[in-house]
């Protein structure tokens, strides 16, 4: 019997599939669209197994090549990485069963193949504790998004793939700048020999690592200077894509922050910057969805804005805010990738992403419309609705914070949640508004996946508490890094 | 030292490059020059002056006559990555020379930037 609770297999199996469909799709064009559908689920039968021992309190190790930590790349899975691994192939999951229906242009095999190595890659970002692999696997993430935000080669898609590519190459030099200074003062790629060798490091050798190693993954997280592909590159790409990069690329990138900087630098001197650069995210992501015409592109700035959120709470620093952040995550990644998803059934039923053209669409399609609401509603925090527990706890910590930043980034937030709640509301009311425009009836095969997603976030908002005390287990787990360094290295000093 | 400065110097005008040109074809050099540089940068810090490379041979078998064999092993990896992601950034010129024609990127604006 095989070992089934080994984090090694979220990697393995996701590439042997995406090599074995490479070689048998000449001769198998049909079949490879289910391939992403299957290793999905494959990894969901891992994570279940390691879910088991991770949710008793232990850190499970995947090491190769047969010898100790430090000296092999391993892969660490404690309650975080466990929430976001989990996260990215539920969402892989249902994503990719929505695309086996939304992707009619055959042949597709190249698109699910991409798909296929994205899942991949996210489940490599979360579970890995090498600060090289970070690199690499952050590499893979963007390589195959690059190319499936030009996949449809129109003139948009090419061109936010273009401006992608120079921003992910340039993001991920910087990655490797750090990662390579850090190597060159600690003589070690593990995160968890890092983080015990860097205790006898001086503060500017660390600042700068951790500068470069910050921007280089704030890129893809999307955080305020460097976000400017985001907006191009979401509604380029296929709508299912576009619910994978805001649900899932963003959140591990920002998941990778937080791991950097809490377990790997332990480090507080820099976090009233990430608290400024999180509140100018927020600010000016909700201030710019504002004004948009173009229905994903208003998504795609919603996505900025809800990642500044969530980095603003982390960047408060204690406990709580920690757990209110990863509560934030997981509610952004379900709603946000229900909207996509509902978004690119609503555009392929009019044929143009403006918003006013949806005059109506809610009187003819009404299920797709009222699962656009559910998760709207959840996204804004409405108080049934599970994003309202967590954005009270997101403000219940951010007056922890010291002195006037507090109070601002508290206005703030509320100020944000009210202009997400007008143009949400401004899309409502045109979808139900009267029209005599004639649309397609939804496609049942695509209502499925975002109406799972819609009850799963039903399942969480009737037990928040719950949800909340498991983030909250999270938060203390990641605090206490000492446990993580000591199980990682197996008591080496 | 030399190694750092002059790794900092291709790093940097690839940088340069990559900011002034506004030809799709010399912004890409600009972030060749860029992970050119990081490369020399990575084997630099590996570079332990007067050793050889880290290969088990008839000649050397001892391990503390060689430079550091890990950075030797990021160059490699970051030569492949490097190289594959070049090559989509150029295919992605030429889709975009096919659709507009021109390589100067003010030209290409369908976009907001």
């Amino acid at each position: 019997m095989v070992n089934l609770a080994n984090p090694t297999l979220l990697v393995v199996i996701p590439l042997f599939f995406a090599f074995l469909s490479i070689i048998i799709s000449p001769f198998l064009k049909k079949l490879i669209k289910f391939v992403p559908l299957i290793v999905s689920a494959l990894n969901l039968v891992v994570i279940y197994f390691i879910g088991v021992k991770v949710l008793y309190g232990s850190i499970v190790l995947g090491t190769t090549a047969g010898l100790n930590p430090p000296y092999v790349i391993i892969l660490a899975v404690d309650k975080l990485n466990f929430i976001i691994v989990l996260m990215v192939n539920v969402l892989g999951f249902l994503i990719s069963f929505y695309n086996i229906f939304y992707m009619k242009e055959e042949p597709t095999d190249k698109f699910h193949i991409l798909f296929t190595l994205l899942i991949m890659a996210s489940s490599w970002i979360s579970i890995t504790g090498d600060l090289f692999n970070v690199f690499v696997a952050f590499e893979v993430l963007s390589l195959s998004s690059f190319g499936l935000v030009g996949y449809m080669r129109s003139k948009d898609s090419i061109e936010a793939g273009f401006k992608y590519v120079v921003q992910g190459i340039l993001a991920g030099s910087l990655l490797l700048i750090g990662v390579v200074l850090i190597y060159a003062q600690t003589g070690t790629l593990n995160m968890a020999h890092i983080a015990t060798k860097l205790d006898y490091v001086g503060s500017l050798e660390k600042l700068v690592p951790y500068v470069l190693i910050f921007f280089g993954l704030a890129v893809e997280g999307a955080l305020f200077p460097l976000n400017s592909w985001l907006p191009d590159a979401h509604p380029a790409a296929p709508s299912g894509i576009s619910a994978m990069l805001s649900g899932i690329v963003t959140t591990t990138a920002i998941y990778a922050i937080i791991r950097v900087t809490v377990t790997v630098f332990n480090y507080s001197a820099f976090i009233p910057y990430l608290f400024i650069i999180a509140l100018l995210t927020l600010f000016f992501g909700e201030i710019a969805a504002f004004f948009q015409k173009d229905l994903k592109r208003m998504l795609a700035y919603s996505t900025i804005g809800q990642t500044g959120l969530f980095v603003l709470a982390f960047s408060v620093g204690t406990q709580a805010s920690i757990s209110a952040s990863v509560a934030q995550m997981v509610n952004h990644s379900f709603s946000k990738a229900v909207l996509f998803l509902v978004a690119g059934i609503m555009i392929e039923a009019q044929g143009s992403r403006n918003i006013d053209d949806l005059k109506g669409f809610g009187r003819v399609n009404i299920l797709t419309s009222i699962l656009f609401v559910f998760a709207a509603l959840s996204l804004i925090g409405v108080p049934p609705f599970f994003g309202f527990f967590t954005k009270l706890a997101i403000l219940q910590t951010l007056l922890d914070f010291p002195g006037f930043l507090g109070y601002l980034s508290f206005a703030l937030v509320l100020f944000a949640a009210i202009i997400e709640g007008v143009y949400f509301y401004r899309v409502f009311k045109i979808l139900f508004e009267k029209s005599d425009k004639n649309f397609q009836a939804e496609n049942p095969w695509l209502v499925i996946s975002p109406f799972i997603l819609v009850l799963i976030l039903v399942i969480l908002s009737s037990r928040p508490m719950s949800v909340l005390n498991f983030t909250n287990d999270i938060a203390n787990q990641l605090i206490q890094r000492t446990i993580y360094l000591t199980s990682v290295l197996g008591g080496l000093k | 030292m030399i190694f750092y400065i002059s790794a900092l110097l291709i790093i940097g005008i690839g940088i340069y490059a990559l900011i002034i040109k506004k030809n799709l074809i010399k912004i890409i050099i600009g972030l060749d020059l860029i992970e050119t540089g990081i490369n020399l940068l990575i084997v630099s810090i590996g570079y332990v002056n007067g050793k050889t490379a880290p290969i088990f041979s008839k000649d050397v078998m001892n391990a503390s006559l060689m430079v550091d064999p890990v950075p030797q092993a990021l160059t490699l990896t970051s030569i492949v990555i490097g190289a594959s992601e070049l090559a989509l950034a150029a295919a992605f010129v030429v889709l975009l020379y096919r659709k507009y024609g021109t390589l100067d990127i003010r030209k290409i604006r369908s976009l907001r930037w």
